[in-house]
């Protein structure tokens, strides 16, 4: 790929982006000029950029969006959902194809296809307002539609410019041509010469008159069309039409039209909204109805690409059955996945990190070069004490520089959060349309950063917050109005940086969870006992969603407003050592609070002793650290428990949950570690506490691996193994 | 092209539930799936519709919306949990014409939305694509 084509797909990437921004912005409030300017601007330098290159129906595409701004800014159009809808739909095609440029280097065969009824779905959009009534046939323009099929079979299907241009009698005596005129009409489709009304008798011909009038088609926009026939303004008219496909269509036969619509449903379906599992439940019947079609077409050869991309992300499936729907074998169905996922494993590095690495790495080489002096001077026998002097200061250079090292390449990886809530605004845009709940989306703490995992894993249990909010939280705007809440509802994604490490709060002014059918779900699905439901509180209550059994059934969601896939919200941001907090309150709204630790690479253990040896528990679930006296211990038959916080909260003790002997020591109180297991508080007796620690932490291997209650090992700086403990897999 | 079954003997003939608490629409849709060489088992509700299901594996699923018992939203989402009977395709059949139905058919597991009635012809063409049932004669 050559320099100025790589530069073309960064650019248009951005272009697209900002365009797609701008556009939610416009929607949402369809006055803001600087909005349309732009979007406008970033459609205007897209189209110059693809008409550097041969892809003219791409330049066609974004030049029929940029026509569509114009009649916006001229007050000509007005922006509404449905021109929105063109507009982003627009800019997906867009991004698909530069998605495929990327590798490819070419534009899909249909692009012409694609670009054309962009186009005339543009001018139809923008027409029904501002040009021609109901979409009909302008007055005056009634021979187009007389026109035989024939004629009109280059214009069909498109939105097209009617020409009717009756020249003066006398045209020729002010310097007209109307001849030349008509020739020099732009993707000129027909071109009717008429006489103007009864042919006369030869003998009164006058060859100085003019006797014909000229009707013509024309794929060029109805501006161009007014500026070339700007001389003859009163003997032309002109109207944009839409000319209908034809009725009888490619020699297909019949049939494939449903095959087509049926496979390109199978493709909207795996397009549909819904938690994790719903999506998940509804792709093996599309598989199997995709196959079975293609089948039914005789079109077995096309099943590979399918296989290929069946258990791959929803996106390439997607692509994959629309590229079928569009006809049998597309030119390039293979590796339509891999190379975005590629392009996505790139990291952008701001140039000054970058620096400060370089900076450290000179620092360091300079800092080792004191080693091999001290080592001649050992050699040559010096004092002890003054080469142990020297190498201590030696050591003390160098480890000050290891950490700024380390905390260097970990900012590296550090992104801010915009990389994940860029696709919400889309996303609840999308949804709250098709809902039919108008909701406002307020983003703040995007420049929030965090390790590129942490936002890797942290981007779908968002999405399923954000879309569990606008399915289940907001109330329909009826709702909203008897209860005396305004009509459009606030959805709020706030990211911040606190001591733990990074949150993001999605909260919604919604119905809010009810924790008495909670408890009654949990009850009646044999979760747990009615008295257990009782004596939970509202806050443990509402934890109930976050159990798997609960989640996944659909009812829940009906009944409380919540529930479906929240299992997999919560097992994402745990596996990260993260927690999940949820507050509620019926008719007010809801709060998740997602708490993750700043990086995955480094994590940061609370140590303690055990039984002669070193256990790590992530900061993240540690909420204190406290002796109890022996007194303070209570014992009711072999459970144990203490009160923190005027909360009874369960005692146990890490030497039995690991196996090992008892502790026979007299001692006057028992250190105790307070966890949080996912909301349920934890007491835990250790031996001793021991200091913070931050670990590279190594994940088990082998044999090890399959052992249950370990998160990994860790060497401590003294050169000490620990082992970091999986609470959860233990208790 | 329905008028007749379909001449290949190899091919088993694909196997579809029709479930509809209207016994009117059970009998024509067996009649027109019949016709074209389809065998053809009823149920009445979702419930009694789920129980053939899984007693059965049809090849297809044709299903009514609005049923006494359980409606066809609730099956289909029941039977999309179901190993042996997730990827059945499905289509859903109601009188209802607006795209928030479809959407809503859709979101519960068919494939396809058809609204009544249904012209026969239209029935056995996308009984035979979501079967893979090849001849168009």
């Amino acid at each position: 790929m050559s320099a100025l084509f790589e530069q073309f797909v960064l650019e248009s990437r951005e272009l697209l982006e900002a365009a797609g921004a701008a556009l939610l912005r416009l929607e949402r409030d369809p006055t803001e000029t600087a909005a349309v300017n732009d979007l406008f601007r970033a459609l205007h330098t897209l189209k110059g950029a693809t008409a550097l290159f041969d892809m003219a129906p791409f330049t066609r595409m974004v030049h029929a969006g940029e026509d569509a701004l114009m009649a916006v800014r001229d007050g000509r159009a007005v922006m509404n959902g449905d021109l929105a809808d063109r507009l982003l739909d627009l800019l997906d095609i867009g991004t698909a194809w530069i998605d495929g440029l990327e590798h490819s280097q070419s534009l899909p065969d249909d692009a012409d296809t694609r670009a054309r009824a962009q186009e005339a779905g543009l001018r139809a959009a923008l027409g029904g307002s501002a040009e021609s009534m109901d979409g009909g046939t302008p007055a005056g323009f009634t021979w187009v539609d007389e026109l035989p099929e024939a004629e009109r079979a280059k214009a069909a299907g498109r939105t097209v410019t009617a020409i009717a241009y009756d020249p003066a009698e006398d045209c020729f005596f002010a310097g007209d041509d109307p001849l030349d005129l008509c020739r020099r009409i732009p993707d000129l489709l027909l071109l009717r010469v008429e006489t103007a009304g009864a042919w006369p008798t030869l003998t009164d011909l006058d060859p100085y008159r003019c006797a014909l009038r000229f009707r013509a088609l024309s794929g060029a926009p109805k501006d161009e069309l007014t500026r070339l026939f700007r001389s003859v303004p009163d003997q032309v008219s002109l109207a944009t039409v839409a000319i209908p496909a034809p009725s009888a269509p490619v020699p297909l036969a019949a049939p494939p039209s449903l095959a087509t619509a049926m496979l390109r449903e199978q493709a909207r379906i795996l397009g549909l909204p819904g938690s994790d599992a719903e999506t998940a439940a509804r792709r093996p019947a599309v598989l199997r109805a995709v196959r079975n079609i293609l089948a039914a077409e005789g079109r077995n050869a096309d099943a590979p690409p399918l296989d290929r991309a069946a258990d791959g992300p929803a996106d390439a499936l997607i692509r994959c059955i629309e590229s079928l729907a569009d006809g049998p074998a597309a030119a390039a169905p293979a590796a339509p996945a891999a190379p975005p996922l590629q392009a996505r494993r790139t990291l952008r590095v701001d140039a000054e990190r970058m620096d400060r690495l370089m900076t450290l790495v000179g620092e360091l080489v300079v800092a080792k070069g004191s080693l091999p002096y001290l080592a001649r001077e050992a050699q040559q026998g010096r004092n002890a004490d003054a080469l142990a002097q020297g190498i201590k200061e030696a050591n003390g250079r160098i480890d000050s520089i290891v950490g700024d090292l380390q905390d260097a390449v970990l900012r590296l990886r550090l992104l801010p959060l915009s990389r994940v809530f860029d696709p919400l605004p889309r996303l609840v845009r999308d949804t709250a349309r098709r809902l039919g709940k108008p909701v406002e989306l307020h983003l703040s703490g995007g420049e929030t950063e965090a390790d590129k995992d942490i936002l890797d894993i942290l981007g779908e249990p968002l999405l399923h917050l954000v879309r569990n909010a606008l399915d289940h939280g907001v109330e329909t705007p009826e709702r909203r109005r008897a209860a005396g809440k305004p009509d459009v509802a606030t959805l709020r994604v706030h990211a911040f940086q606190d001591s733990g490490g990074v949150v993001v709060e999605v909260s919604d002014d919604g119905a809010g969870i009810d924790a008495a059918a909670v408890r009654r779900k949990a009850v009646a699905q044999g979760a747990l006992s009615a008295e257990q439901a009782a004596a939970l509180s509202d806050t443990e209550a509402l934890r109930l969603i976050l159990l798997p059994g609960l989640s996944t059934s659909d009812s829940v969601s009906d009944l409380s407003g919540r529930g479906v896939g929240m299992d997999a919200v919560r097992g994402a941001v745990e596996q990260a050592g993260g927690r999940v907090e949820i507050a509620s309150a019926p008719g007010v709204g809801t709060r998740f609070r997602l708490v993750l630790p700043l990086t995955m690479m480094v994590t940061r253990l609370v140590t303690v002793e055990t039984a002669g040896a070193l256990y790590g528990f992530p900061v993240t679930l540690v909420t204190g650290m406290q002796r109890f006296p022996h007194g303070a211990i209570r014992r009711m038959k072999h459970a144990e428990s203490v009160v923190v916080q005027d909360t009874v909260v369960p005692l146990l003790r890490l030497r039995r949950l690991l196996n090992l002997p008892e502790d026979e020591r007299e001692r006057s109180g028992e250190s105790v570690l307070l966890v949080d297991l996912g909301g349920q508080p934890v007491a835990l007796v250790v031996d001793a506490f021991r200091e913070r620690a931050e670990v590279v932490l190594k994940p088990m291997t082998g044999l090890l691996a399959r052992l249950r209650g370990y998160a990994g090992t860790a060497v401590l700086g003294d050169g000490s193994l620990l082992l970091a403990l999986n609470l959860r897999e233990l208790v | 092209m329905t008028d007749r079954p379909d001449p290949q003997p190899r091919v088993p003939q694909p196997h579809v539930l029709v479930v509809d608490d209207a016994v009117t629409v059970r009998a024509y849709t067996r009649q027109v799936l019949e016709a074209d060489g389809f065998q053809v088992d009823e149920a009445v509700n979702g419930i009694d519709g789920l129980e053939h299901a899984l007693s059965s594996t049809p090849d297809l699923l044709i299903v009514d919306i609005n049923m006494q018992k359980m409606d066809g939203y609730t099956m289909l989402r029941r039977l999309r949990q179901e190993r042996s009977l997730r990827d059945v395709p499905a289509i859903m059949i109601s009188t209802e014409s607006k795209d928030s139905d479809r959407e809503k058919a859709l979101l519960a597991g068919a494939n396809w939305y058809f609204v009544k009635p249904v012209r026969p012809a239209d029935l056995t063409a996308a009984a035979r694509l979501l079967t893979g049932r090849e001849g168009r004669s």
